[in-house]
């Protein structure tokens, strides 16, 4: 097993120069140039415009910019900003811990009811709690989180002023206060973990409806063990593979961030930074968060592999 | 959805055991039709695809709003930029705003204010009102208007027949390659496996968003290649999902047994692999579908900072 782990994480490394090389052509190619973040384009001169560009580097062609880029790259150096004039390294370690944070918080928040409620709901498959969970996941599922979100501000924030509106925390707190991080993370994290809830229940819900009537499940609970048993250790760990499944998707989704709910809430996270960079066309940073993201699809990936072996010992890589 | 994973044994070996197509289908749609929860799913899609096919006939206004109706929303409130309203002795003078004038068709407009148009002004709030200044009665708005004084439910409903589509049709396409190309990189495994999942993983990475506005600008823009840029980089997930499925199950002695009397690679793919794998496909294209819808939706709120309804091209 850490023969294939280690063959994986060398084959990684042509893997993100494909993968650099085509998102740099998309990301360069899409309509729209940055020079025209800093200058009002009906007044602007050609010499400034040429300045500009040779400032931020754009007016090499595009292979050369490529290779100048993955150079840097090789000296642990993302480059500059365009919109933050600031390291992108440093505006994106700046935004990751709250991104990891909200997106923790989130998985688990989603997982710890999805899987408990997807395994129930197959055992009790077409009763009311069935039905009910059903119904409650896939209302989640449906509300668009830009409508929920503000839906849950107008109801605990405004309404019942029981959590704050927005932020990470409140600005009238000195220093580092535990439960006034914990209050902020609440409404986020309920509308992301809430969208990504039913999909989680719907795959665990199906998988187990497939195991529970296998012969080995019947022998199983025919030998007298207690249902617990049954479906803790014989069933479920035929059920899992769904699961981790998407458990290697959620591993890039950690460090992605999440737009929307970042903007809604006011959450200083990567997935605003990532929308504003696409908007703006800011080239260096749009390529070190492709860089981090990719990074991650490849290890969650590899993560998941790892686990189906685990989870199931007749999967083999050879 | 729930319906087709009924596990009745007697109607499961009518399955068996019917060999010819429309006697299966029979079977599959008694054991559909006993599960209410299906039936209920089945009736609100053929509903919300029934009136987005007819939405010409159902929608009261037509599509983009009817110039004769939308001309005179006009707001009291004194702040309000769209249209100036001027009350002079008994004459109303209304002046629409520079930005608004280039599609309303008209520049200014004169007509003598009655009582009701006084009391009404006095209060404040939008009114509608007809070519003579006298409160409109037109056909109701179930849902009210758009700012722009087109009618919201004529709106949605045309809106829909896109957002159907893009749903229907991207996952379509997402679902049939992705659970292909899981089949074949779990069937086969080793090397072929490890470079089909190595271009899902750099597909995934590939950022879909810019790839949408860069087809766009290249090729035309319209519904047709938003469905088929989803469609195209939306089925790493399935293909996932699928080969570990059949990573799993290329191991059962079924498959063994298939090989041991000369079945072919793509019958026992297909025809003993694939249905034992079907679970989290049905699920991918349940959830599936209502993702892209939203993610469709998703850039264009954005750009026009959250407001709904607009049409998606």
């Amino acid at each position: 097993m850490w023969s294939f782990i280690l063959r994986r994480l060398i084959q990684a490394i042509p893997l993100l120069f494909i993968i650099t090389i085509i998102s740099f052509l998309i990301i360069n190619l899409a309509p729209g140039d940055p020079v025209y973040m800093f200058v009002n384009p009906d007044q602007v001169s050609q010499q400034d415009l040429a300045l500009i560009r040779l400032q931020l580097g754009l007016d090499k062609p595009l292979p050369l910019r490529y290779a100048i880029w993955l150079g840097n790259i090789m000296r642990g150096d993302l480059g500059n900003s365009f919109y933050y004039a600031r390291p992108v390294s440093r505006v994106l370690m700046e935004a990751l811990p709250n991104t990891l944070i909200l997106a923790l918080c989130a998985t688990i928040f989603s997982f710890a009811i999805a899987i408990p409620a997807g395994i129930i709901s197959a055992m009790r498959r077409n009763t009311a709690f069935d039905y009910a969970f059903s119904t409650v996941s896939f209302i989640g599922v449906s509300l668009p989180s830009f409508w929920f979100g503000l839906l849950m501000i107008l109801v605990f924030s405004l309404r019942l002023d029981w959590l704050p509106t927005s932020g990470m925390y409140s600005l009238s707190v000195q220093g580092y206060d535990f439960w006034d991080r914990v209050r902020h993370l609440v409404l986020p994290t309920l509308v992301l973990g809430m969208g990504t809830m039913a999909s989680k229940m719907r795959y665990m819900r199906s998988a187990m409806l497939e195991v529970i009537r296998q012969d080995y499940v019947r022998t199983a609970k025919a030998k007298g063990l207690a249902s617990r048993v049954v479906i803790g250790k014989h069933a479920l760990r035929n059920a899992l593979l769904p699961v981790i499944t998407l458990l290697g998707f959620i591993v890039p989704s950690l460090v992605g961030g999440a737009a929307i709910v970042e903007t809604i809430f006011g959450w200083p996270g990567i997935g605003r930074i990532a929308v504003q960079a696409a908007f703006t066309r800011d080239y260096p940073l749009m390529m070190g968060n492709l860089l981090l993201s990719s990074t991650m699809v490849i290890l969650g990936s590899l993560l998941a592999d790892v686990l189906y072996a685990v989870a199931d010992p007749r999967i083999r890589y050879d | 959805m729930a319906g087709i994973e009924t596990n009745n044994p007697s109607s499961a070996e009518s399955l068996e055991y019917s060999d010819t197509f429309g006697k299966r289908m029979k079977v599959l749609w008694n054991r559909f039709r006993k599960n209410a929860f299906a039936v209920i799913g089945l009736c609100t899609l053929l509903f919300f695809y029934g009136t987005a096919a007819l939405a010409s006939l159902v929608a009261p206004y037509p599509e983009g709003g009817d110039p004769r109706y939308d001309i005179f929303l006009i707001d009291l409130k004194p702040m309000h930029v769209s249209y100036h309203v001027i009350l002079h002795e008994d004459l109303v003078v209304v002046v629409p705003d520079k930005g608004e004038a280039f599609y309303r068709d008209v520049t200014q407009k004169i007509f003598p204010a009655d009582q009701e148009f006084l009391a009404k002004a006095r209060e404040g709030g939008s009114y509608l009102f007809d070519d003579e200044g006298k409160p409109a009665r037109f056909k109701p708005n179930l849902m009210g208007r758009d700012e722009l004084g087109r009618d919201v439910f004529s709106r949605i409903l045309y809106a829909s027949r896109i957002s159907l589509t893009i749903g229907f049709v991207s996952v379509g396409i997402s679902i049939l390659i992705g659970t292909v190309w899981g089949c074949l990189a779990g069937y086969y495994g080793g090397v072929i496996d490890n470079i089909m999942m190595r271009i899902v993983d750099a597909i995934m990475c590939i950022p879909t968003f810019l790839l949408l506005v860069t087809v766009m600008s290249v090729l035309k823009p319209n519904i047709f290649n938003v469905m088929i840029v989803l469609g195209l980089t939306g089925w790493t997930g399935i293909a996932r999902l699928v080969r570990a499925e059949f990573l799993s199950l290329m191991r059962r002695d079924y498959v063994e047994a298939a090989r041991g009397i000369g079945a072919k690679d793509r019958r026992i793919i297909f025809r003993h692999v694939l249905p034992n794998a079907m679970g989290p496909i049905i699920v991918a294209a349940t959830m599936g579908v209502a993702g892209a819808i939203l993610a469709v939706l998703r850039p264009w709120c954005h750009a026009s900072s959250g407001k709904l309804g607009k049409h998606a091209h």
